[in-house]
């Protein structure tokens, strides 16, 4: 490798450190790795721009502005009440059907905005009920990991695979992730009532007040509720005919998010555009030209030869090393910025002439997602979690997580192995 | 200690502890101008970044439960008398 390379690799594991740290702003660190891989002479700036996946960006803008407008009609808080009262007051009942909620919303909106909306209503409910918000927090946070598997939109790291793989559509991801999500869902559902269940006791009179909340009361805006609902699922429609559409996934949800801000007016846009969240979009942009930089030196490719070279090339050990180094890997460091790296080293073993990638890509998206329950920094939605909770006077410590968050992570890898295997490597 | 007048007309209030918090039942009578007030007042600790301040929960027959902490007492109120719900709001003795 030429000194470009090490300069590469040198600022790549400098900022990769300071972003695990968090000392500093992941945002203001990837950004500032960014402009060094340029400043320095790695990358020019013509294909740093050109390494920025605009569509993992688009689509991330898209979904925030539509979630942000469907949130002003109050349906969020809706649905939760609404299965509050389902569950008949029960708090454990009512965990259950939160987690639901949250594992189904993830899928279908993505995981880091089900956790802004479920948490606020949460410490709504737990407090009428006068119970520990945590176990809810916890088993959200969770529920969201394994949710946000099973779609292409649902995580980060699916919607960058997605994004850079043509041939992996928003239905070959549910068609492929869902069913093992859903199985690990089903696993988990018990185990969280037994986790919890003594913890959730609360009195017939505080039952009674939650089955008493008239949900009805909590949609402010029904017109508002009517096209919002439209475009989210003429939205979620396009996803999935997106190929035999001839679009990508960020002009279907861009699309969505300005045809609803055509039919509620410039108010709704201003509001809207200020709450999609900068911060991830710069970090995602940071990141992107960070990773260019250990692309266009050829360390992508040396990591991937010797990938290769470890396992033999055989379709098992690959499929393996990268769905448990992508799970213990994402526990531990934030799973945004390894996927980004993982993405063009197995493209590189692709170009290297290893056979079927589909298994391998699959792998990753199970590996980085489920990995993301492994501790509380192992996600975005579980650290936007921990904000919120912290914020509110429910700080939810690191060991804390860790002691129900790693087993249930394992757990999933476990499952999510077994499923690789039997699917898409065996005979 | 603040002290506060409302008009029944318009709405009426109960308030009781609950724990560490202030608890607050809101009644509203139909046709009176205070729902959409109340409303604004909702959305205007809804809306901000502080989720546990200020707890709407809403029962039939326009009524309102508020449980606060008690650091936003004051702040609650407030913004009741701002949006002409309170007849009158003054600290006492």
């Amino acid at each position: 490798m030429e000194m470009q390379a090490y300069i590469a690799i040198a600022v790549f594991l400098v900022i990769y450190g300071l972003i695990i740290s968090e000392k500093i702003h992941r945002t203001i660190v990837a950004m500032i790795g960014g402009v060094l891989m340029v400043v320095l002479g790695i990358v020019d700036q013509e294909s740093a721009l050109h390494h920025i996946d605009f569509n993992t960006l688009g689509l991330l803008a898209g979904m925030m502005i539509i979630v942000t407008v469907t949130a002003e009609t109050g349906v969020f808080k809706y649905v939760a009440v609404r299965a509050a009262k389902k569950a008949g007051g029960n708090p454990v009942r009512i965990l259950i059907a939160l987690s639901l909620i949250t594992a189904v919303g993830s899928a279908f909106l993505d995981n880091v905005t089900t956790i802004l909306f479920m948490v606020p209503v949460t410490f709504s409910i737990t407090r009428q009920l006068k119970v520990s918000p945590m176990p809810f927090l916890i088993t959200q946070i969770i529920s969201s990991n394994v949710g946000g598997t099973a779609t292409l939109i649902g995580d980060p790291p699916n919607i960058m695979i997605g994004s850079a793989v043509k041939e992996l559509t928003f239905t070959a991801f549910i068609y492929n992730l869902a069913p093992i999500a859903a199985a690990i869902m089903l696993v988990y559902i018990p185990l969280f009532i037994w986790m919890y269940r003594k913890q959730l006791r609360t009195t017939p009179e505080l039952t009674r007040s939650i089955m008493e909340l008239d949900e009805k009361e909590l949609i402010t805006d029904r017109p508002l509720l009517v096209k919002s609902l439209s475009v989210l699922g003429l939205t979620i429609l396009g996803f999935f005919l997106h190929q035999a559409l001839h679009l990508e996934s960020a002009t279907v949800a861009l699309a969505g998010a300005f045809l609803l801000l055509l039919l509620t007016g410039e108010h709704s846009m201003e509001h809207a555009l200020s709450k999609v969240e900068w911060p991830t979009i710069f970090f995602f942009v940071g990141l992107f030209v960070l990773v260019s930089g250990l692309i266009e030196t050829g360390v992508i490719a040396e990591l991937a030869v010797r990938a290769i070279e470890m396992t033999g090339g055989d379709p098992v050990a690959t499929s393996m090393l990268i769905l448990w180094l992508s799970a213990i890997a994402s526990a531990f460091l934030d799973n945004i910025p390894f996927v980004a790296t993982m993405i063009p080293m197995i493209q590189e073993m692709g170009n290297m002439g290893y056979g079927n990638l589909e298994p391998l890509w699959w792998s990753l998206a199970l590996g980085a997602c489920l990995g993301g329950n492994g501790s509380l920094i192992g996600a975005s939605a579980n650290l936007i979690a921990a904000g919120l909770a912290g914020k509110e006077g429910h700080p939810i410590k690191f060991v804390q997580f860790l002691k129900v968050g790693f087993p249930l992570m394992i757990l999933s890898a476990a499952m999510a192995s077994v499923y690789v295997y039997f699917r898409y490597l065996i005979g | 200690m603040l002290k506060y007048e409302f008009d029944p007309r318009i709405l009426d209030i109960r308030e009781s502890e609950n724990e560490n918090d202030a608890e607050f039942l809101i009644r509203i009578p139909d046709g009176s101008p205070g729902l959409a007030e109340m409303r604004k007042v909702q959305h205007h600790f809804e809306d901000d970044n502080d989720y546990t301040d200020v707890l709407f929960y809403l029962y039939p027959n326009h009524e309102f439960k508020v449980i606060l902490q008690r650091e936003h007492y004051a702040d609650f109120l407030a913004e009741l008398m701002k949006r002409k719900l309170l007849r009158s709001l003054e600290w006492t003795d």
